[in-house]
């Protein structure tokens, strides 16, 4: 019997800086030590299986994170208590729960993403000209990749903005096939005349749309 | 520019964090406050189980902080320059300038320079001689330290041999000389001078002749001379630290490490490391045992490394490998014996531990038997043979030969054959098997202090890129890959190892020409060290092109090793009888 279990957890400010490969190792090695029995992959290098949710940015804490991993049998112990105790140093285990098994990956699913950002502006963006923005028919802006430059268009993922005495608060609807990146609302901001000084980076909510 | 807003623009900034499980974090009131210094980038230093050992050692102590603080990749250097921080310790983010003691790890030359990058970023005054009361005492240790002259104007003391108990007497020097009044740094170079294993370089003056050669040494009646290398005895009673850091970032040793011997049971004249670790001291295996699985539980490391300078000569390394067994296939741990003999009996614990998924790596260092022999690599042809054979009939996939140019008494013949040793090699594993894939590593032959080949001249730089390339071109049309260290590295560390007390000279200016993280091939320029040499006088000649007199008065005979000058003379002799 394998059992899907999903992780909620939350990524803090003092490991902002690790790198979402790096948390998945974290991990990787937290269900080591704290000896849950969960299935590993095949091959020479095993590893526990592990699926992610979207990646946070290096830079980047969050609130409510998610992971899912897979159980080889029924735990005899109490395991959100278990991975509590064995957590690192940043990473703090919030809620536990078993789902029926299903093949798809965590990635797989649209999410909405709300992000706190905390800088300085020189001049705060207003309520009526953000909300003018996300009502404009296209919101191009250009991306490059290490093959070419590309222009793209974040109407479908630009949700919400909010900003405010040193903040800046977006929400951003991602799919598997793509997303907005932060930077590229920031860019389309500082084009516009807003240029914002960012400080932190935070995920406050995470949510899964099914 | 706040650190937080820094780290927001440097790359990795993972490496700064400093709050890694298993880190230590005091409250700092009424703490000794230390910090380990590493002259290289975090994920080198933090592989170095040196570091570990001490900064475990250290902190097991209830009076005693001791930090950590690595070389700041490039671009947080040009940060803290430009903004005018200084390079701080990881846990704390203190200043390196405010720690009553600064302790560095000399495990490469070429990292001599970010040695004085760090002191410099650190706000601390370079040179001993320009230390106040204020300042904090800097040391160093590890096995550069086996000639502590190249880097002595900068550090109030090197130590000399293994550091786990030595560390702790010299914190309490260094903590009755901070409690004083009058902080007289003369008073804390002599009370650190009692301390056996330790060598401070103000004690002694090296005096020159016309030559360039030292002549004689100054030496201050209250100091002891030469100073004896620090042993510990016995291994199982030493510390090991069962609770260490777990990295956050991916490290270039990213595993559990347990050491089962210090020192070796060989005798290869070349090699520094076998001279300077003498005696070998052998852990238990039940203590192996143990330590391994108390780390692996205390980490979720995914892999564990049996560490020594020839693991195979590890006399209970079956009883290890057969006692961890369940525990490590039940956790799913990967287990890797670096530093394998190039026999059968290493394939086969190779494979009983590792699988056979993993890349072999031998050393026959030399062509021919003639030149092994001279070379004191005790190792017959039939028998790496008998090993490639093996190494194809378990279907091993990646089998690396490290050989070196440039050895004493190497003939062109020596050569010729590397080729046609390895062209040999390769045909008895591809009849064997069509998975294996030979490669060669070629590097040049440095000779170092305080091994029978001391007193060699080294090969030049010219020649040593001549004969690589022969190697390579040879092998290179047969589809066998050839790697190695680039000869202008050899070249100063050839330089630098045997240097004297005016090679400090040219490290400072080195420094100062830009010269950083040589080690990392995109960082390492050799114009800026070209030009050093002549802004500091150091015709590199002198260092490397010149064979030594037996009576010449070596610039670290100031240290004193289990091996000493006698024996090593008469190895040397014994190299050239054949």
């Amino acid at each position: 019997m394998v059992k899907r279990i999903r992780i909620a957890y939350s990524k803090g400010q003092e490991i902002a800086f690790l790198s979402h490969l790096d948390v998945i190792r974290a991990f990787s090695r937290l269900l080591r030590r704290a000896e849950i029995p969960v299935q590993y992959s095949q091959g020479f290098h095993t590893r526990p299986l592990i699926s992610m949710g979207p990646a946070l940015p290096v830079g980047a804490s969050g609130e409510e994170e998610l992971l899912d991993i897979f159980l080889e049998r029924e735990p005899d112990f109490d395991l959100l208590e278990r991975l509590k105790a064995h957590a690192p140093p940043g990473i703090k285990i919030r809620e536990v729960k078993g789902l029926r098994e299903k093949k798809k990956a965590l990635t797989a699913f649209p999410f909405l993403s709300l992000w706190h950002l905390e800088g300085t502006w020189e001049v705060i963006p207003e309520e009526g000209f953000l909300k003018a923005l996300l009502e404009r028919e296209e919101i191009s802006v250009l991306r490059s990749t290490p093959k070419a430059v590309r222009q793209i268009d974040l109407k479908k993922y630009l949700k919400a903005l909010r900003a405010g005495e040193e903040y800046l608060e977006i929400e951003l609807y991602s799919s598997p096939e793509g997303g907005a990146r932060l930077e590229e609302v920031l860019r389309l901001l500082r084009e516009e005349g807003y240029n914002f000084r960012l400080k932190a980076i935070l995920r406050k909510k995470l949510r899964i749309l099914e | 520019m706040t650190l937080g807003e820094i780290l927001f623009q440097v790359q990795k900034p993972g490496r700064y964090l400093g709050n890694e499980l298993n880190s230590m974090h005091k409250d700092p009131g009424g703490m000794f406050r230390a910090v380990i210094a590493y002259p290289d980038l975090y994920e080198i230093g933090a592989s170095n189980l040196g570091i570990s050992i001490l900064y475990h050692r250290l902190n097991k102590e209830e009076d005693i902080w001791c930090e950590r603080a690595f070389a700041p990749g490039p671009d947080l250097e040009k940060a803290l320059r430009s903004s005018g921080l200084p390079l701080f310790s990881l846990e704390s983010r203190t200043p390196l300038r405010d720690f009553s003691l600064v302790g560095f790890s000399l495990q490469y030359e070429l990292t001599f320079p970010q040695v004085l990058n760090m002191l410099e970023l650190g706000k601390i005054p370079l040179r001993t001689a320009e230390r106040g009361p204020e300042d904090p005492v800097v040391v160093a240790g590890g096995p550069c330290t086996a000639n502590p002259e190249p880097m002595a104007p900068f550090f109030d003391a090197l130590h000399i041999g293994d550091g786990e108990e030595a560390i702790l007497e010299i914190v309490q020097t260094v903590k009755e000389f901070r409690g004083k009044r009058s902080r007289d740094r003369h008073e804390l170079h002599l009370a650190l001078s009692r301390i056996p294993g330790v060598y401070v370089p103000v004690l002694y003056e090296p005096m020159y002749s016309e030559s360039g050669m030292i002549s004689d040494w100054k030496i201050d009646k209250a100091a002891p001379w030469p100073v004896p290398v620090r042993r510990v005895r016995d291994l199982d009673s030493a510390y090991f630290p069962a609770l260490p850091v777990l990295p956050g970032i991916e490290i270039v040793h990213d595993r559990a490490q347990v050491e089962l011997f210090r020192g070796c049971v060989r005798g290869c004249r070349f090699c520094q490391a076998g001279f300077v670790y003498r005696p070998r001291r052998f852990r238990s295996p039940e203590k192996v045992v143990f330590l391994a699985r108390e780390i692996l539980k205390n980490t979720g490391w995914e892999e564990l490394g049996l560490v020594s300078l020839s693991t195979c000569d590890y006399p209970g390394l079956e009883q290890v490998i057969e006692g961890l067994r369940p525990y490590l296939s039940e956790k799913k741990v990967q287990v890797s014996l670096p530093s394998l003999r190039a026999d059968s009996f290493s394939v086969k614990m190779a494979r009983l531990a590792q699988g056979n998924r993993i890349t072999l790596t031998f050393a026959p260092e030399a062509g021919t038997q003639r030149l092994r022999e001279v070379i004191g690599k005790d190792l017959s042809e039939e028998e790496i043979k008998e090993a490639i054979k093996l190494a194809a009939q378990y279907d091993f996939e990646r089998v690396k030969l490290y050989f070196m140019v440039g050895l004493p008494k190497e003939e062109e013949e020596d050569l010729e054959e590397i080729v046609s040793l390895v062209i040999k090699l390769n045909q008895i594993a591809k009849s064997i098997s069509r998975k294996v894939h030979l490669s060669v590593s070629c590097s040049a032959f440095v000779p170092k202090p305080q091994t029978p080949f001391q007193w060699e001249r080294m090969e030049e730089l010219h020649q040593l890129k001549r004969k690589r390339l022969f190697v390579r071109s040879k092998l290179e049309k047969r589809g066998i890959e050839v790697g190695g260290q680039k000869e202008e590295l050899s070249f100063l560390e050839g330089v630098i190892a045997r240097g004297d007390r005016k090679i400090a000279g040219l490290i400072e200016e080195a420094w100062k020409n830009g010269s950083r993280l040589d080690g990392w091939s995109d960082y390492f320029s050799f114009p800026v060290w070209q030009e050093a040499m002549s802004q500091a006088g150091i015709d590199p000649a002198f260092y490397l092109y010149r064979e030594r007199e037996k009576d010449e008065v070596l610039p670290w005979s100031g240290v004193r090793y289990a091996a000493g000058l006698e024996y090593l003379w008469q190895e040397r002799e014994r190299a050239y009888r054949g």
